[in-house]
Parts: structure tokens; C-alpha cells; sequence
């Protein structure tokens, strides 16, 4: 009846009007033959379970990675140095607070991860006749505070308050990062304290005091807002060993350089500054500690220090006699015994997995090491340069090794990859 | 009615999926597309020119960087975690294969995914002819009477599927992006596959390229429902089972790569997904873009920051269902081509190239462009945008003479123009399907007629000769037909149906209703 129209004007006659939209079966449908689409679906279907069992043979197959992150392990360091002390007659105590410092950054920790309060300004004191300087040793000249220290807390703004606020950052807003201690649960931490203490006090500025109770309520608050994972508390003052004698918190070490009634002494005197540079217990620190190094693994002289030495290795290092002092080691608190910690857990940088081989699997690592870039100070024997001298390339040395760029993985992802479009390729074309 | 589409006997005969065109045109356009690429790309003379865009951040985003995705081979050739950092935000998916490339050669990759994107519109366009017919239904004699062949007039311009490959191809704005290392190239690359797959009616390669992109950009995965659509339209499968397939058929994929992430590559599922499509829809990284997250995203507080983040990505999805339900039966590829304008637009971490390719996607349908209303706001604000955005930015990171505002101020600019340019696109296929309906149904009704005046009396005050009819139809121009002085003196005229009435006015609820 109709005028042939065009076909794709059909739809809007008012005969087909009431006609739904359907194909014909015939035309324009890909031609699959006999499969329908039911049965299209259902080997879809197989192919993805086929590839996805396939996919998941090699975890059914092998044990987990072995080098899987320990989930419980630290992974940051930070450190805390505090000096309390003012007056030029101190000088010491920021020596002291100096030298921990270039030790631990030394050693690897990084600037935004020390915090440094120094209470007074020795290298620009007008009594300083080394300007711009603060030393740590008559003889040599080496200059602890250099052009690279970066000091946070200064002045009078070491204050218990400020440190009892940065230990626990229950800080205003707007506190600077570089002014607060960023830690998390996988945090260790070295909170190094000099200066003038008595029994159970600590005193600040000469004006307030902080105490001992009041240090251990800061670490049980930070162990209850997991703010760490292990803490090594270091105090070099008089009756030092009374200072954390409160502390309840889990996984704390202290050290304290003297017991309860006893004076912590200074080392020596420079006479052309005219005030003592050193307090004993920092140079026996220093003087263990001088020796370690990231390079080396091997010991630098008989019975010395070195990367894989433990705390125990440094505590036993301390003499009483030298010390004039009886030092304290507490350790009833902490989950892991002294000998399995090792110095470089909290005096320096550990990474993801840090395992420093102890003895029975001690590695003896390539010479492809890097020399550590501080001019380290001649008092103590260092490995000479022949035995690090065969280092070629310079490579970073840390716990985690970096290996060279190896493609195997890529290739046999992208095999995997081609036999996965293949499977696929072959579904389609069912 | 015109929405009901092609009828079901349809008198064409069954061809098998349509082939791509491949034209020497096509190959010529594809060739100077990708020299010029190539050019740029290795020739020392422009280093300058590469340095900053692949640096800039009108270019690249944090998530597309290829700095990133250089510091991701690194980790990967080591065997170390990958996803530890807060750097990379690739899927992991990409990296064997641009590991085994070597480094050199991957600017060549891009490009060369770049001229394979230029070739899927030119595939697009090429298909659209048979898949689409109410987009390209004549709208009056005059369009009848030409033959357009493969051709979309438009514009002034014959867009032969190589035009659509050039006009892509030589767009700066998708030659910066290609220069600038751009990982959204490859993120557009898996777009088109999927699109041009859909088309052809493969559904499977079609979810797997689109969940590839989905991996690299959450977006793409609203062009899941426009692509079963397309693929619909292919291979004319009935349309209720389709966008839940192909919704399916995503999901599969998705669990086919990630227990190849678990399982093969020993990655963490859980990080790697919440590097890559978590850091898309939770928008942490807030440095400067094309778009408008960051800015308002900084002033944010922090207690409404959740609540934010929630609305403006559930933005881009709102438009999907309202277009999908006007064009999605007839012309699903021209829904695809304005959702790539609405995603460019509203993603969390756009950057020139998205714009690009819904540029580029235009032209398919450049026999609309006569109905739009607003061409010369949208041109401008193109140009503005185009001068001040780098202007912006130097004032205020180089000279510090601006500050954020002027930078931000453009981003409105762009999106307020974009989107006037989508409402356009939007109302003129409106427009041109209305006519040309209109005038099928004249034609019919002219043919009715014509027939019926042999057989029956002409019914009193109805139409008179039909060339007289003919001869009125094309002044129509979205007027109602006038009436001749021998109406004039007619007393019943029966009025010429609702559907003649001046389009403009009409809202599009009634078109429907009247079906």
C-alpha cells in the first residue's frame, strides 16, 4: 500500500507505528553459528575462572615471599638532643648536645627527623674566642657547629613546658614541622638530655626543673598515642640514673652517667676557651661511638665498635674509673635483650626490613661501599683506605640493599601478560 | 519516534563489522601526525620546549606525571615496593610492558598510541555512518538529495574520517600533551580500543581496554554503560541485558588484573588499589590543574572535607543517566563524544589532552554544529584560555606579581565555557534530530498524500499539491509552515500537527510525549 520509503524512515509511519524495535534474527548479527549468546556467557565465564585459577597457581605454589616487610619493625629514627643549660660556663652541655648531633647525622639520621634544643648560644657567646664555633676537644679543631647544624629549639625557648609539648605534640595548630616531633608507632627515638640534674629533677634554664615523674608520664603518654616503637633515653648530668627511674612505658632503654649521689664530671678543659669542653660520659659515648661507621663492618680496632655492634657492645664500653661515675643501664622495659640491639637502631637511619647482620650470619659485604662524607675525627684508629679503598662505584649502603636494575620481572610479567591476551583472544572467538 | 531509531526490516544489506578505513588519506594523515609528534619529541633543537611541558602542570597531573611512572620502573626492575612512596599513582599493569621498551624509545610509544588514537576516531567516524543513521538523517531536500558518502558536513568542512585523524592529530593541545610524556595518552589510548571495539561489537576487548583506563583514571569507568550501548547498536543484541554485561564484564576484568597483581607481580592488592583509584576519588595531592578540585578543596575544612570530596565526585556520574536516557538509544557514540567533554571537565586531575580528544571527537558530529547557539562565546573563551593559562600560572609562580586567584579564576573560566560548549552539542543534536524527524515525517506524509490523491477526495482544508508542500518544507527552518493565499481563503484549515511548531520553544519532554 505504501510507497517504498527509504528504510530508515519506516519508523515513523503510523503503521509501525505500534510495531517495537526488534532485530530479525538474521541480518546484522555477527555470525557465531550454532552459539548462542547463553552459551557465549557461560564460556566467558569458565575462560575468567580458567585464568583466574591459573593466575593464582604461583601463590598456591610457593610459600609467601620471604621478603615480605615485618609489619612490626621500625622503619624511621628520630632523635631528641636536648641541653639545658645557660651561661657560658655550660659550655659543655652543648658540646655534649653538638656531638650527638654530628653523631647521628653522621650515622644517617636527617635533619627534619632531629630535634635540637640547644638553651644558650655558645658559638656566638662574646666570651667565645673561637667565634662561630663550639668544639668538643682541646686538641683537635674540629668544629661541632659548623655551617649545616640546624638548631630547633633555641634560647629560651627550651622550656620544660615546650619539651614536655613536643615529646607528647599536644601542640597549637600552626607549630611549624621543623618544632615537632612527627613521630609514629614505627619510630625509634634517642632522646639525649645534658645538663645540670639532681635527684629526680632535671633542671632547665637554671629557672624550672623538669622531673622524673613528669618524664614518665610524657612516655607513657606517648606509648598510649603510639608515638613509638622503641625509645633510648640518654642522660648525662649529675644523679643522672635517678632521672628514669620512673618510667613505666613499654620498650624504653636508659642510660644514666651517674647513680643517685653522685656527680657527673667533666672531661677536660680547653685553656684557650677557658671552660670545659666535654663531659666524660659524652666522650665515652663519642669515643665508642667514633668508630662506628656505615662503611665499615669490620671492627676498627680490637674489642671496638662497629655498624653491627649492640647496645650491650656500648654499654660495656663505659669504665667507671674514667667516668668517676657510676653509670646506669635500664633495660627491664624493653621487649628485645641488649645484646640484640643494635647501636645503629637508634643512632641511625634504619629503613623497611633493617636487619644488621649479627655475628653467626655476619655478611661479608662487597667493597662496594660508600665512605662516609663527615671528616671523622683522628682520635681513634679507622679502618685505613686500603680496606675500603676497592670500592668503585659509589652505592648507598643500608640495610635494604639496592640491587642493579635486573629485567627478568618484566619479562616474564609481559609473558604472562601475552598468554592472559591469549586466553581472552580465545574466548572471543568462541 | 525518531528515537525508536532504524527500523527492524531494515533494507541494508548485513555486512559483516564494519572495516576500518584505510584510505591513503587516512595513512597520509596518521603519517604527518606522528612525524610531528616524533619531531618534537626528538629533536634537540626544541628540548626547552619539552622540558616545560613535561613539567608543566597544564600538561601533566601528579597522577599522569612521567617522572612518576620512571621512578615506578625503577622500583619494579628492582623488585622493590612499589607502591610504599606517595609518587606513584600508575596501575601496575603498564609497567612490563614499558619495561621491556627501553627508555629511550618510550616517547616513540607514545606517540605512536597517540596516532593509533587518531586512527580509533577515524574508525569511529567511519562506523558512525552505519551505526548512527538518526544522527545523519537529511534534515531537508536539500541533504537528502546530496550523496554524502563517508563525508559529514560540517563547518564548512568535509569531515572524511582522515580530516576527523588530522584535526586530532594537529591539534596542539593534543601534540603538548604527547610532547609532555603525558600518561593520559595511554589512559586515551585504552578509551578509544575500547570504544572502537564496541563499535564492533566486541565486547569483551571493549570492558578490557576500559577497565585499563579505569585502572589509570577512575573516570572511564562511566563510559561503561555508553559503550554497551555502542556495542549494542553493532551487533543490535537486545538492550536489556547489555549495560549490566558489560558492568559485569569490567568487574571481571578488574579481578583478572588484580589477581595478576597479587599473584604474578607479588604487589599488595590493597595498596595498589588505594594508590591508584583511591588517590583519584579521596584527591589528596592539591597542586595546581585545569580543574576545579584543588582550589576548593584547599579552603576547605577539614570536618566538611569528606562531604566535598563526595560531591564533586559523584558530579561527573550525575550527567550519565539523563543523556544516556535522550541519546543513549540512537546515538550512543555521540553520548560518548559529550561525556568525554563532561569528564575532562569535571575529573579530579585533568589536563589538555582530555580536552583534546573530546575536541577531536567533535567533528563526527560537525552536521550539528550549524544549530549551535553560543559558537562565539565558546571560541573565545578557547582563546582566552588558551593565552592566559600560561600567563596565569608565570604571574603568579615566576613573577609572583598574581597569586592562586588569577590562576583559579581561569579554571572557572574554562569549565564555564566547556560546559556551554556541552550544553550546545547537546541541544543541537537535539535540534537536528527534531528536524530531520520533522521532515520524515513529511516526507511521508507527502508521500501519503500523494498516493491518497488518486484514490480519496482531498480531505478539506488538508494539504494542497504536494510540490507545494515540497516547495514550503524548505523554508521551514524551525517555523510552522505558512499558509498559501489558496489556504487563505480555506475555513476549516486543519492546522498542521504540534510537531511543526517553532523548535525552540519546544522543551524536550514534549517530543516524547507525543510519540
Amino acid at each position: 500500500m505504501l510507497v517504498s520509503v527509504d528504510n530508515h524512515l519506516l519508523g515513523h509511519t503510523r503503521t509501525n507505528a505500534a510495531r517495537p524495535s526488534r532485530p530479525p534474527p538474521s541480518h546484522r548479527r555477527r555470525e557465531h553459528g550454532p552459539t548462542t549468546t547463553m552459551t557465549r556467557t557461560i564460556a566467558t565465564i569458565l575462560a575468567v575462572l580458567a585464568v583466574t585459577l591459573v593466575l593464582a597457581l604461583p601463590s598456591f605454589a610457593s610459600p609467601p615471599a620471604a621478603n615480605a616487610t615485618a609489619a612490626d619493625d621500625a622503619t624511621n629514627n628520630w632523635a631528641v638532643l636536648v641541653c639545658t643549660s645557660r651561661y657560658w660556663f655550660n659550655y659543655r652541655h652543648v658540646a655534649n648536645t653538638l656531638s650527638m648531633y654530628r653523631t647521628v647525622k653522621r650515622l644517617g639520621i636527617p635533619d627534619d627527623q632531629i630535634l635540637l634544643l640547644l638553651a644558650d648560644d655558645m658559638a656566638c657567646n662574646p666570651r667565645n674566642s673561637r667565634p662561630a664555633s663550639v668544639i668538643n676537644n682541646a686538641e683537635d679543631r674540629l668544629d661541632l657547629y659548623g655551617d649545616t647544624v640546624e638548631v630547633d629549639y633555641r634560647g629560651y625557648e627550651v622550656t620544660v613546658e615546650n619539651f614536655m609539648r613536643l615529646l607528647t605534640d599536644r601542640m597549637p595548630e600552626h607549630t611549624p614541622r621543623s618544632k615537632r616531633l612527627l613521630t609514629d608507632e614505627k619510630s625509634r627515638i634517642l632522646v639525649f638530655m645534658t645538663g645540670h640534674g639532681g635527684d629526680e629533677f632535671l633542671k632547665f634554664q637554671d629557672k624550672e626543673e623538669l622531673g622524673a615523674q613528669d618524664l614518665a608520664d610524657a612516655f607513657a603518654q606517648m606509648w598510649e598515642k603510639r608515638r613509638y616503637r622503641e625509645v633510648l633515653f640518654m642522660v648525662d648530668t649529675c644523679q643522672a640514673n635517678t632521672l628514669y627511674s620512673r618510667i613505666s612505658a613499654p620498650n624504653v632503654v636508659a642510660v644514666g652517667s651517674s647513680a643517685k649521689d653522685e656527680s657527673s664530671y667533666s672531661h677536660h678543659m680547653d685553656m684557650n676557651l677557658g671552660v670545659s669542653v666535654i663531659d666524660r660520659f659524652t666522650y665515652a659515648n663519642l669515643e665508642a661511638l667514633e668508630s662506628v661507621h656505615l662503611a665499615s663492618a669490620s671492627a676498627s680496632s680490637p674489642g671496638g665498635l662497629n655498624r653491627t655492634s649492640s647496645l650491650a657492645d656500648l654499654f660495656a664500653t663505659y669504665d667507671p674509673v674514667k667516668l668517676a661515675s657510676t653509670p646506669g643501664v635500664r633495660s627491664d622495659l624493653s621487649k628485645r635483650p641488649l645484646e640484640s640491639i643494635p647501636i645503629l637502631d637508634f643512632f641511625g637511619a634504619s629503613l623497611t626490613g633493617a636487619k644488621v647482620p649479627r655475628d653467626e650470619d655476619r655478611v661479608v659485604l662487597e667493597a662496594r661501599l660508600e665512605v662516609s662524607p663527615v671528616p671523622t675525627v683522628e682520635k681513634v684508629a679507622r679502618p685505613t683506605e686500603e680496606e675500603v679503598g676497592e670500592s668503585k662505584a659509589p652505592r648507598p649502603v643500608g640495610p635494604v640493599k639496592v640491587g642493579p636494575a635486573s629485567s627478568w620481572r618484566a619479562y616474564l610479567h609481559a609473558a604472562a601478560l601475552a598468554g592472559l591476551v591469549g586466553i581472552m583472544s580465545f574466548v572471543t572467538l568462541v | 519516534m525518531s528515537e525508536r531509531g532504524p527500523a527492524p526490516a531494515a533494507a541494508v544489506p548485513p555486512t559483516s563489522t564494519p572495516r576500518p578505513p584505510t584510505s591513503r588519506n587516512l595513512a597520509a594523515a596518521l603519517t604527518v601526525g606522528a612525524a610531528v609528534r616524533l619531531a618534537l619529541q626528538y629533536a634537540p633543537a626544541v628540548t626547552a620546549l619539552r622540558t616545560t611541558a613535561q613539567s608543566s602542570i597544564l600538561t601533566t597531573t601528579p597522577l599522569t606525571r612521567w617522572s612518576r611512572i620512571q621512578e615506578a620502573l625503577y622500583l619494579y626492575n628492582r623488585g622493590l615496593p612499589l607502591y610504599d612512596n606517595a609518587l606513584v599513582h600508575q596501575p601496575p599493569i603498564l609497567l612490563p610492558l614499558l619495561s621491556v621498551i627501553p627508555a629511550s624509545m618510550h616517547p616513540l610509544l607514545l606517540t605512536v598510541i597517540d596516532t593509533a588514537v587518531a586512527a580509533g576516531l577515524a574508525t569511529l567516524a567511519h562506523r558512525q555512518r552505519e551505526l548512527e543513521p538518526a544522527a545523519h538523517a537529511p534534515v531537508d531536500a536539500d541533504e537528502e538529495q546530496k550523496d554524502p558518502g563517508a563525508k559529514i558536513q560540517g563547518g564548512g568542512v568535509a569531515w572524511t574520517p582522515a580530516a576527523v585523524a588530522l584535526a586530532y592529530l594537529l591539534n596542539p593541545l593534543s601534540i603538548l600533551s604527547c610532547i609532555a610524556m603525558d600518561a593520559g595518552v595511554i589512559e586515551r589510548g585504552a578509551m578509544m580500543a575500547a570504544a572502537v571495539f564496541a563499535s564492533g561489537g566486541d565486547s569483551i576487548w571493549a570492558s578490557g581496554a576500559i577497565t585499563v583506563a579505569f585502572q589509570m583514571g577512575f573516570y572511564p569507568v562511566a563510559l561503561a554503560p555508553i559503550l554497551a550501548l555502542i556495542q549494542r547498536r553493532a551487533t543490535h543484541l537486545s538492550a536489556f541485558g547489555v549495560i549490566p554485561a558489560v558492568i559485569i564484564s569490567i568487574l571481571m576484568w578488574n579481578i583478572i588484573f588484580y589477581t595478576f597483581y597479587t599473584n604474578v607481580m607479588d604487589l599488595d592488592g590493597m595498596a595498589v588499589f588505594k594508590a591508584t583509584t583511591g588517590f583519584v576519588l579521596s584527591v589528596p595531592d592539591l597542586q595546581p590543574n585545569l580543574g576545579i578540585f584543588w582550589y576548593l578543596l584547599t579552603e576547605v575544612f577539614d570536618h566538611f572535607r569528606g562531604f566535598f570530596v563526595m560531591v564533586f565526585q559523584l558530579h561527573p556520574f550525575v550527567y550519565l543517566a539523563p543523556i544516556i536516557m535522550r541519546f543513549g538509544r540512537e546515538t550512543p557514540i555521540f553520548c560518548l563524544t559529550v561525556y568525554t567533554g563532561v569528564l575532562a571537565t569535571l575529573k579530579a586531575y585533568p589536563t589538555v589532552g582530555d580536552y583534546a580528544l573530546w575536541l577531536g571527537l567533535l567533528p563526527l558530529y560537525a552536521s550539528t554544529w550549524k544549530y549551535f547557539r553560543y559558537p562565539f562565546i565558546t571560541a573565545n573563551v578557547a582563546v582566552y584560555c588558551a593565552f592566559l593559562f600560561p600567563i596565569m600560572h608565570a604571574l603568579w609562580t615566576r613573577f609572583a606579581s598574581g597569586n592562586a586567584n588569577f590562576f583559579y579564576a581561569l579554571t572557572l573560566v574554562l569549565v564555564l565555557g566547556a560546559t556551554v560548549l556541552q550544553a550546545d552539542c547537546l541541544h543541537a543534536m537535539h535540534v537536528r534530530m527534531h528536524h530531520a524527524h520533522a521532515y520524515a515525517v513529511d516526507k511521508v506524509h507527502a508521500a501519503e498524500a500523494e498516493e491518497r490523491e488518486f484514490d480519496e477526495p482531498v480531505v478539506e482544508g488538508r494539504a494542497t499539491a504536494v510540490e507545494d508542500r515540497a516547495e514550503r518544507m524548505r523554508y521551514r527552518g524551525g517555523k510552522g509552515v505558512k499558509k498559501t493565499e489558496d489556504e487563505e481563503g480555506k475555513g476549516e484549515v486543519k492546522k498542521v500537527p504540534a510537531r511543526r511548531v517553532e523548535v525552540h520553544k519546544l522543551p524536550t519532554l514534549i517530543v516524547y510525549l507525543e510519540e
